[in-house]
C-alpha cells in the first residue's frame, strides 16, 4: 500500500541518512579498543595504500578491513546507501576502461579480450572505497566523545614544538559537539530554500545565485551559533580542555597495533 | 560594542569568540565536503569549503585559522580516510589565504599571489614528493589517465573511416607520453594552473566576506576584561544599582534609561517585559559583563563571571551553551585540569542522577537547560541568572526549570529570572517590569491582568467555527520512521490519521519527542511518510511543494537574501512584497531596507511568513512559531494567521509545545504522544 507514495527508491534522501559519525553501541573487541589505537591503525594502513597501491595491498586491506568489521560484530545494516548515480558513476568507469583494454589479454571463445584497463579501475576502485570502510569502522565502533581526548594524548608530542595542540584538541572537541547541531541546521536550511522556491534550478547562473544565498544563511547562522557558544564558554572560565585522557591501554591495543603494522610490512615487502 | 581591530592585538591561546568561530566554521566546512561525495557534481561544493576559512581568517588571526584546518583535517580523517583530509586542507589553505589578505585589505593581485605561494607550491610539492617516493602510486594514477587515452583513440580509430584522424592520434600519443615522462614538472604546472583558476574564482567570495563584517556579525569580543584585576576578590552580590543607563554604540535611544534596584542573597528577582525592553541589557549590567554608560552599580567585589563563587548566566538557547558531546564532558569544560568535580552530586541537584554518560545531542531543551544549571553550579556561583532560559523549553521543562531556581534560591543564591511569561514569576520575591529601559512596576508577584486585544481575538477564533469545510489535507495511516533498515532506525509516526479542512486552524501539540516535528515536515512535504498517504487535495503532499508554507522555528534559515526586501520580493514583485509585509503587520517603508541580521527573532519570524506568503499557499505549517515571543508578539501572530485563514481560506497548522495562548491559534487541537494521536478536541476560547 505505502508503496504507491512512497516507493523505497524514490524516498527523498536527507542528510542525516549519511550516517556520519555514528556510533554503534556494542562490547566487541573494537569498541573496547581505545581511540587513538584504532587511528594509528588507520594511518598505518592508510599509509601502504597510497604508497604502497598494489593489487596485494589492497588485498591485505581488504583482509584488515573485512577482520575489523568482524570483530565489531556489526550488523550488516550499518552498511551506507549508497546513491544510484554512484553506482552509474562507477560502471561508466569500468565501461570506459575496459572498452581501453590493455595488458594482459585473454583468450574467451577465440575473442581476444584485454583485462588491463579493467584491472587498473578495480584497483583505483578498491582502494578508495577501503579508505573510506576504514575510517567508517572507527566511527561504528568509537563513541564521539572519546575522539577529541585521544587525539589529544597522540598530538601531545608536538606540544613540545610550540605548536598549538591545546588549542585543535579543544576546537574539535567543540566542533564534534556541534556537528549535530550544524547538520540539523543544513537539513532545515535545505528544506526552507524548498518551501521558498521549489522550481527547479535552470543553467549556471542560478546554481551559483543560489549557493551563494544558502552559503551567505549558513555563514550567518553559524557565527550567531558561535557568539552565544563563546559566550557560554566564558561563562565557564574561558576555554579549556577536555577531561583528560583515562582510557586504559589493553592487549586488545596490542593487537590492533601490531597486526596493522605487520599488515604494513607485510605491503612494503610485497610490493 | 568594540570595533573588530581589537582582535589584531591578542596573542596566545584562542580566545572564547575566537575558538567557537573556528569550530562552528570548520564544522560547516566539513559539512560540505562530505556531502560533496554524496551528490552528483559535488566537487564544486567541495570547492565551496574554502569560504567557511575565508570567513574565519578574515575575522580573526591566522593562529584561529590554522587550528580550524587541522582540526577539521582531523575530523575528516575521522569521517572519510585520508582522501577527504587532503581535500580539506588545501580547501582550508586556499581559505586562510583569501581570508588574511582580505582582512590585511591587501590587493586581489596580493590574494591570487599569496594562494599560489601558500597552497599551489605546497601541493605541487606533495604530489611530486609522493610521486618520486612511490611508483606504484605514480603508475596508478598514470595509468587512469593512459585508460582515458586509450578510449579517445579507440573513437578516433572509429571515426577514421569519417575524417582521417591518424594524424591527430600520432600527435596525442606524443603528447601524452611526453607529459607523463615529464612528470616532476608538468603534473606541478597543472596543479598551480588549477590553483590559479580558483583563487581567481576565489575573488568573489570578497563581497560575502564584506557583509559578514556587518555589525550584528561582528566577532564576539567577550564582555569586561574583570581579569585585569585579579587583586580584587570576587563577590558579586548584595548588588545594587543606582541611575544606571545604557547606551550601545551608534543608538540614540537608551537600552536601559535610569533604573534603581537592589539585590540581596536568598532573593529571587522576578524581571518581565515585552522584547526589547531592556531586560537582557539590565541582566549584563548586574553580571559585570557591560560597564553603564552613566550611574553606580555598587558590590563587594568583582562580578566574577564563569568564576568560583561569581555570576552564572543561563541563556536563552538550551543548546549552545551545553559545550561536551556527554554530559561528564559537558561538567569537565573550563574546569582547570586535574579537577574533580562532583559530578554525580551535581547531576542529583538538576534532575539528571545517573545520566554521566548520556550524549547530550540526545537530551530535550528542558534538560539541556538544567544540565547548564549544573555546570553553573561547579562553580558554586553566589549569583545566578537565567536570561529567557525557559523561552524555548516546553511546559514539563519549564517547571522544572522553575522549580530549580526556587531551590537554589533556598540556598542562599541571589537568583534573577528573566522571563516574559508572568505565570512563572510567581514563586518570585519579588517581580520587577521594564518597559523601555525603565522599570514600570515593582513589587510581588501579580495574576495576569486581562487583555482586550486577547479577549478580541479569541472571540473572533470562537466564530470561525463552523463545519462541513472542504477537506484540504488527508492523512491516511502515515507512519515515518527514520534510518529505517539500519540500526539506527527510530520510529518518530505510526498510524495517524488526520483531516484538515480548507480554512481550518489545527494546532498539534505534543512532549520532545513525541514526532510532532516530523508530523510538520509530512505535513509540509518535506518528509515523505514510509507508510501510509500524506495527500493534499488528493495530490501526494511533496508533489506539490507550490501550495504549501513550512514555516520554522529557526527563522534566520529561511531568510535567503541580505535585505528584508530583497529576501521577500526575490521571485516576486516589490509591490507584491510590500503587500505581503503589510500582511504579517510589517511596514514595508521602515522594514523593507533593513539587515535581516539586524532583526529580532520575532520579526524574522514575521519576514519568513511573508515570504512564504508571496505563494499564496492553501496550507501553512509553523513549526514553534510561539518560541520566543512575548504575549504582545503572540497576539500579532494570532491576528494574522487568524486573517489568513478568515480571508483566504488558508489552513494554518501550527506544532508547538507551548500551549500559553494556544487557543488563539486555532480550533481544534491533537495531542502526540510517541507518534501516534492521542487526543483530540475543539479550542474553546
Amino acid at each position: 500500500m505505502s508503496e504507491a507514495v512512497a516507493p523505497a527508491g524514490r524516498r527523498r534522501r536527507q542528510l542525516a541518512d549519511l550516517h556520519v559519525l555514528r556510533y554503534v553501541p556494542g562490547a566487541a573487541p573494537l569498541h573496547r579498543a581505545w581511540a587513538g589505537t584504532k587511528i594509528l591503525a588507520i594511518a598505518l594502513l592508510s599509509i601502504g595504500l597510497v604508497f604502497f597501491p598494489t593489487w596485494a595491498s589492497a588485498g591485505l586491506a581488504a583482509a584488515a578491513t573485512a577482520g575489523g568489521f568482524l570483530a565489531a560484530r556489526l550488523p550488516a545494516g550499518v552498511m551506507p546507501r549508497v546513491p544510484r548515480w554512484i553506482w552509474l558513476v562507477l560502471a561508466f568507469g569500468a565501461v570506459l576502461a575496459f572498452v581501453a583494454s590493455g595488458k594482459p589479454y585473454v583468450e574467451l571463445g577465440g575473442a581476444r579480450l584485454g583485462l588491463g584497463g579493467i584491472d587498473e579501475w578495480a584497483e583505483f576502485t578498491l582502494i578508495g572505497v577501503e579508505i573510506l570502510a576504514l575510517a567508517a569502522l572507527l566511527a561504528w565502533t568509537t563513541p564521539l566523545s572519546d575522539l577529541a581526548p585521544a587525539l589529544g594524548r597522540l598530538l601531545a608530542p608536538f606540544r613540545r614544538l610550540g605548536l598549538p595542540v591545546d588549542d585543535v584538541v579543544a576546537t574539535m572537541a567543540l566542533g564534534i559537539r556541534c556537528l549535530p547541531l550544524l547538520v540539523e541546521e543544513m537539513r532545515v536550511l535545505a528544506a526552507a530554500r524548498r518551501t521558498r522556491r521549489p522550481e527547479p534550478l535552470r543553467g549556471l547562473k542560478e546554481i551559483a545565485e543560489a549557493a551563494e544565498e544558502l552559503l551567505f544563511t549558513a555563514l550567518s547562522s553559524a557565527l550567531r551559533r558561535a557568539r552565544e557558544l563563546a559566550e557560554a564558554i566564558e561563562g565557564r572560565g574561558g576555554v579549556a580542555v577536555t577531561p583528560p585522557e583515562t582510557h586504559r591501554l589493553a592487549a586488545v591495543d596490542g593487537w590492533i597495533l601490531g597486526l596493522s603494522a605487520a599488515f604494513l610490512v607485510a605491503m612494503v615487502i610485497v610490493r | 560594542m568594540q570595533s573588530t581591530d581589537r582582535s589584531e592585538a591578542v596573542h596566545g591561546p584562542l580566545r572564547p569568540g575566537e575558538l567557537a568561530e573556528a569550530a562552528v566554521l570548520a564544522d560547516l566546512a566539513l559539512v560540505l565536503e562530505v556531502v560533496g561525495w554524496f551528490v552528483p557534481f559535488g566537487g564544486a561544493l567541495q570547492a565551496l569549503a574554502i569560504l567557511p576559512f575565508a570567513a574565519l581568517s578574515s575575522r580573526h588571526r591566522l593562529r584561529a585559522g590554522i587550528v580550524a584546518v587541522v582540526s577539521a583535517a582531523s575530523v575528516a580523517f575521522l569521517v572519510g580516510g585520508v582522501g577527504i583530509v587532503l581535500q580539506t586542507g588545501l580547501a582550508g589553505t586556499v581559505g586562510l589565504s583569501i581570508g588574511t589578505t582580505f582582512r590585511r585589505r591587501w590587493s586581489g593581485a596580493a590574494s591570487v599571489a599569496i594562494t599560489m605561494g601558500a597552497a599551489g607550491l605546497p601541493i605541487a610539492a606533495v604530489t611530486d614528493f609522493i610521486d618520486w617516493l612511490s611508483p606504484n602510486f605514480r603508475r596508478l594514477t598514470f595509468d587512469q589517465v593512459r585508460i582515458l587515452w586509450r578510449d579517445v583513440k579507440l573513437l578516433l580509430g572509429l571515426l577514421a573511416h569519417l575524417v582521417p584522424t591518424g594524424g591527430l592520434v600520432h600527435l596525442g600519443q606524443q603528447v601524452l607520453d611526453w607529459v607523463l615522462g615529464h612528470w616532476w614538472f608538468t603534473i606541478p604546472i597543472a596543479e598551480l594552473a588549477v590553483i590559479l583558476v580558483v583563487a581567481l574564482v576565489c575573488l568573489r567570495m570578497w563581497p560575502i566576506l564584506r557583509a559578514l563584517g556587518q555589525t550584528s556579525l561582528r566577532p564576539y569580543v567577550g564582555g569586561l576584561q574583570e581579569r585585569d584585576e585579579p587583586e580584587v576578590a570576587v563577590a558579586p552580590v548584595p548588588v545594587s544599582l543606582e541611575a544606571v543607563r545604557y547606551a550601545y554604540e551608534g543608538s540614540e535611544v537608551d537600552a536601559v534609561a535610569g533604573i534603581d534596584l537592589d539585590l540581596d542573597p536568598g532573593e529571587l528577582l522576578g524581571l518581565v517585559g515585552l522584547n526589547g525592553s531592556g531586560k537582557s541589557t539590565l541582566v549584563r549590567i548586574l553580571a559585570g559583563r557591560l560597564a553603564p554608560s552613566s550611574g553606580n552599580v555598587r558590590r563587594p567585589g568583582r562580578p566574577g563571571y564563569g568564576e568560583p563563587g561569581g555570576t552564572a548566566i543561563i541563556f536563552q538557547r538550551p543548546e549552545s551553551q551545553v559545550l561536551g558531546v556527554r554530559v561528564r564532558d559537558d561538567l569537565h569544560w573550563g574546569l582547570p585540569a586535574g579537577s574533580r568535580p562532583p559530578i554525580a552530586e551535581l547531576l542529583e541537584t538538576v534532575g539528571l542522577a545517573g545520566r554521566e554518560d548520556t550524549e547530550t545531542s540526545t537530551l530535550s531543551g528542558g534538560q539541556l537547560q538544567r544540565l547548564a544549571v549544573a555546570a553553573a553550579l561547579a562553580r558554586s556561583p553566589r549569583l545566578l541568572i537565567s536570561d529567557e532560559s525557559t523561552a524555548m523549553v516546553d511546559a514539563d521543562g519549564r517547571e522544572e526549570v522553575v522549580a530549580l531556581l526556587t531551590r537554589l534560591r533556598d540556598e542562599g543564591l541571589a537568583v534573577v529570572h528573566v522571563t516574559h511569561r508572568r505565570a512563572e514569576t510567581a514563586v518570585a520575591d519579588r517581580v520587577v517590569e521594564l518597559s523601555g529601559g525603565k522599570v514600570v512596576a515593582s513589587g510581588p508577584p501579580a495574576a495576569r491582568r486581562p487583555e482586550p486585544v486577547r479577549e478580541e481575538i479569541a472571540s473572533r477564533v470562537g466564530r470561525g467555527l463552523v463545519s462541513g469545510r472542504r477537506p484540504l489535507v488527508a492523512l491516511e495511516g502515515v507512519g515515518y520512521v527514520y534510518s529505517v533498515g539500519t540500526p539506527w532506525a527510530k520510529r518518530a509516526l505510526l498510524g495517524v490519521d488526520l483531516e484538515v479542512g480548507a480554512g481550518e486552524g489545527l494546532v498539534v501539540t505534543g512532549a520532545n519527542g513525541s514526532g510532532k516535528t516530523t508530523l510538520a515536515w509530512v505535513l509540509g512535504g518535506l518528509a515523505v511518510p514510509t507508510e501510509g498517504f500524506a495527500l493534499l487535495g488528493g495530490q501526494p503532499i511533496e508533489q506539490a511543494p507550490t501550495r504549501v508554507g513550512v514555516a520554522f522555528q529557526h527563522a534566520r534559515l529561511q531568510l535567503l537574501r541580505p535585505s528584508v526586501m530583497a529576501d521577500v520580493s526575490a521571485g516576486s514583485t516589490k509591490e507584491a512584497a510590500e503587500a505581503a509585509l503589510r500582511s504579517v503587520a510589517l511596514d514595508p517603508q521602515e522594514i523593507g531596507p533593513r539587515r535581516v541580521d539586524d532583526l529580532s527573532g520575532g520579526e524574522q519570524r514575521r519576514v519568513a511568513l511573508a515570504g512564504l506568503l508571496l505563494r499564496r499557499p492553501e496550507l501553512l505549517v509553523l513549526d514553534e512559531p510561539y518560541a520566543g515571543l512575548d504575549d504582545e508578539a503572540r497576539y500579532a501572530l494570532a491576528l494574522i494567521l487568524l486573517e489568513l485563514r478568515q480571508r483566504y481560506q488558508m489552513a494554518t497548522v501550527v506544532v508547538s509545545h507551548d500551549l500559553d495562548n494556544a487557543e488563539l491559534l486555532g480550533e481544534r487541537i491533537i495531542r502526540l504522544e510517541a507518534g501516534s494521536i492521542v487526543a483530540e478536541e475543539v479550542l474553546t476560547p
